[in-house]
């Protein structure tokens, strides 16, 4: 069933490619324009997806179908709960700042991966946050945000 | 400046302190990656890609390339001493070389790999002297048609070469062109699906995609799969040296393994993996003891440890003398040769000798490194095996993020690594190789631009590019290389 709706999702991601291609001015064959490639790639892109999404609608699976390789649900738990920590980082870090995102990231994955009591975890993400700030932000002066809260 | 002139001038910006300091991060980085499953060179490189923007770009380029050929070494240990290969290009020398350390050959194994692999890594250098030179002047004489050809070719045979199906393949390209086209269009700086945004003016950029495709995808699978620490034996200096006749059964495989390598290299897709499995069956096939090959033949491990590295020398050349890359880890050499503002491709020589010459005469330099530091040092590499996976795990996501946001300060580049890899590891679900979509994305751009300048040079006209010799040529070659194999099988099934 996954692999169905994913292969739905490229159809419809092609299919939108294309139309907002459209968009853009195409020119002549002589003169191309801007809208000239993207229209050759979307109709490309259109195709070979149609036919990945018969393929993944197939009933058996032989050369060139498409399977999901199987997992348990407290397996993809875990790499869904790695997926969330990465876009709350994303998210937050415009807001608390590296330094406290980078701690938050590291103190909760540590814990969620398994491994690490709360003192461990706690104690590595206070040195991971500080040693990457002090390497990237004063090192090699990357202007690392931070946060809105703490300025 | 001829060829040989070339590299003695190679040498001496090789040799100088900072450049042999750049070599030596860049290998060791290399070979603790090669060491690690999970992050490979491609991962690790695109890590350290910003850490190059302060350095001279001969000294940043000869760091990155470091980590490419040095994670060939990195990998062939953990696959001899754990049967665990760190890096795909690994998994061939895990069949017969772990089977040795089963028998306490282990250090023969070693050091035959390691001797192997300076060899193939030196006929290399020679390789790319003689044959990137050649090729580079030839090159001087491509118009557009040409390059429109070549990339097309190029993406055509990596469709047939890379792992999986090549409608899986083809769904990569065309994901890697599209992603290409956002932004400001090459030639008229029309802004196309930008969405108003600024930032997506300045376009996709390449290295939070393959951080996320590479990096943080395989990061989701480990978690997925829960975190391990490997249990790791220890191999006795005492017993690294092979004895006589296991330097006698090497010395061809290491040979052929190195011209194979090389060879393979030349060729997009995935030239490290396929060139161990093309020197493995060949040295199967030629061998009067076939029977021993499984259970610890030491030609199993003396030329696929040769080939992977000669592929890695024989990919340089595309990349330094046409500016073209066909693997993900040449993609980021040639995103680290833009950030510095050099065009790799015929006049590198020219232009920039120091740049050409040094990288070369630094992959000599790097390939001895290798050989006197990973004999001696293997225990102190295979002890990166013990380190708790979870803690690894959780550093290398932290150095991604704050990596993606130090390129350009945006927060873009964080979605973008996030986005490729949720992306990645669906990918990874559906087991379908990503390579494509990098190799589409870096050479989308070129494509482009030398179709629309091919156009408005014929008047539009499609024949006059296509029966151009060379773009003719090229683009049948492509044909071939995709239609070659279902035209064999419907062959043999009209043959009785």
């Amino acid at each position: 069933m996954g692999e169905r709706v994913i292969a739905l999702a490229f159809l419809a991601g092609s299919g939108f490619y294309l139309a907002l291609s459209f968009a853009f001015p195409f020119g002549s064959t002589a003169r191309p324009g801007p809208g000239y490639f993207p229209v050759a790639v979307g109709v490309f892109l259109c195709l070979v997806a149609a036919v990945f999404t018969r393929v993944a609608f197939r009933r058996d699976a032989g050369a060139g179908g498409v399977t999901m390789a199987p997992t348990s649900r407290s397996a993809r738990a875990r790499a869904g709960a790695t997926a969330v920590g990465l876009v709350g980082f994303v998210l937050l870090l415009p807001w608390i700042g590296y330094p406290l995102a980078a701690f938050g990231f590291v103190a909760l994955l540590l814990r969620r991966f398994g491994g690490a009591g709360w003192p461990a975890a706690l104690g590595i993400a206070v040195v991971s946050a500080a040693l990457s700030y002090w390497v990237f932000a004063t090192l090699l002066s990357v202007p690392l945000p931070r946060g809105v809260l703490l300025e | 400046m001829g060829p040989f002139e070339g590299l003695a001038f190679g040498f001496g910006i090789a040799l100088t302190p900072v450049n042999v300091l750049a070599c030596f991060v860049g290998v060791l980085i290399g070979t603790i990656v090669g060491v690690l499953p999970g992050i490979g060179p491609v991962g690790a490189m695109a890590l350290l890609l910003p850490s190059t923007f302060a350095l001279d770009p001969a000294t940043g380029l000869i760091m990155l390339a470091g980590i490419y050929y040095g994670s060939m070494y990195g990998g062939s240990t953990t696959s001899i001493l754990v049967n665990v290969p760190g890096e795909a290009a690994s998994v061939v020398t895990a069949i017969d070389g772990y089977q040795m350390a089963k028998q306490g050959r282990a250090g023969a194994a070693l050091a035959v790999s390691a001797v192997g692999s300076f060899v193939a890594g030196s006929v290399g250098v020679l390789g790319i002297v003689l044959l990137g030179v050649w090729l580079a002047e030839q090159a001087l004489r491509f118009g557009p048609p040409e390059y429109f050809a070549l990339t097309v070719t190029g993406l055509m045979v990596l469709s047939r070469l890379s792992g999986g199906s090549v409608l899986q393949s083809f769904l990569m390209v065309g994901i890697g062109l599209a992603i290409g086209t956002v932004g400001m269009e090459p030639i008229s700086g029309f802004r196309r699906f930008t969405f108003g945004s600024v930032q997506l003016s300045q376009g996709i950029e390449l290295v939070p995609v393959i951080m996320g495709l590479y990096g943080v995808a395989e990061i989701l699978v480990l978690a997925e799969q829960g975190m391990k620490t490997g249990a790791v034996s220890k191999v006795a200096l005492r017993e690294l040296l092979p004895t006589r006749s296991e330097w006698r059964l090497s010395s061809w495989p290491i040979a052929r393994g190195s011209v194979v390598g090389f060879v393979t290299g030349l060729v997009p897709g995935p030239a490290t993996v396929l060139a161990t499995f093309i020197s493995y069956t060949l040295e199967r096939r030629i061998s009067k003891t076939p029977e021993r090959f499984g259970t610890g033949a030491i030609e199993g491990v003396a030329g696929p440890e040769a080939a992977n590295n000669g592929a890695t020398a024989g990919a340089m050349v595309p990349l330094l003398s046409l500016g073209i890359p066909f693997s993900p880890a040449t993609a980021i050499l040639l995103g680290a040769f833009v950030i510095h503002g050099l065009q790799p491709g015929p006049l590198l020589i020219s232009q920039r000798p120091e740049v050409f010459w040094g990288i070369v005469a630094s992959m000599y330099v790097g390939n001895l490194m290798l050989l006197i530091l990973n004999l001696p040092l293997v225990g102190v590499f295979v002890s990166v095996l013990r380190a708790p996976q979870h803690l690894l795990a959780t550093l290398v996501l932290l150095l991604c993020l704050v990596g993606a946001y130090s390129l350009n300060n945006s927060l873009l580049d964080l979605w973008v690594l996030v986005g490729f890899g949720i992306f990645g590891w669906v990918l990874r679900k559906l087991a379908i190789d990503p390579s494509p979509l990098i190799v589409a994305l870096v050479l989308g751009p070129l494509m482009e631009k030398t179709l629309r300048q091919a156009l408005f040079m014929t008047r539009g006209s499609v024949l006059d590019i296509v029966t151009r010799p060379l773009t003719l040529a090229l683009l049948l070659v492509g044909a071939l290389v995709l239609a070659a194999p279902p035209l064999a099988r419907a062959l043999r099934r009209r043959t009785p």
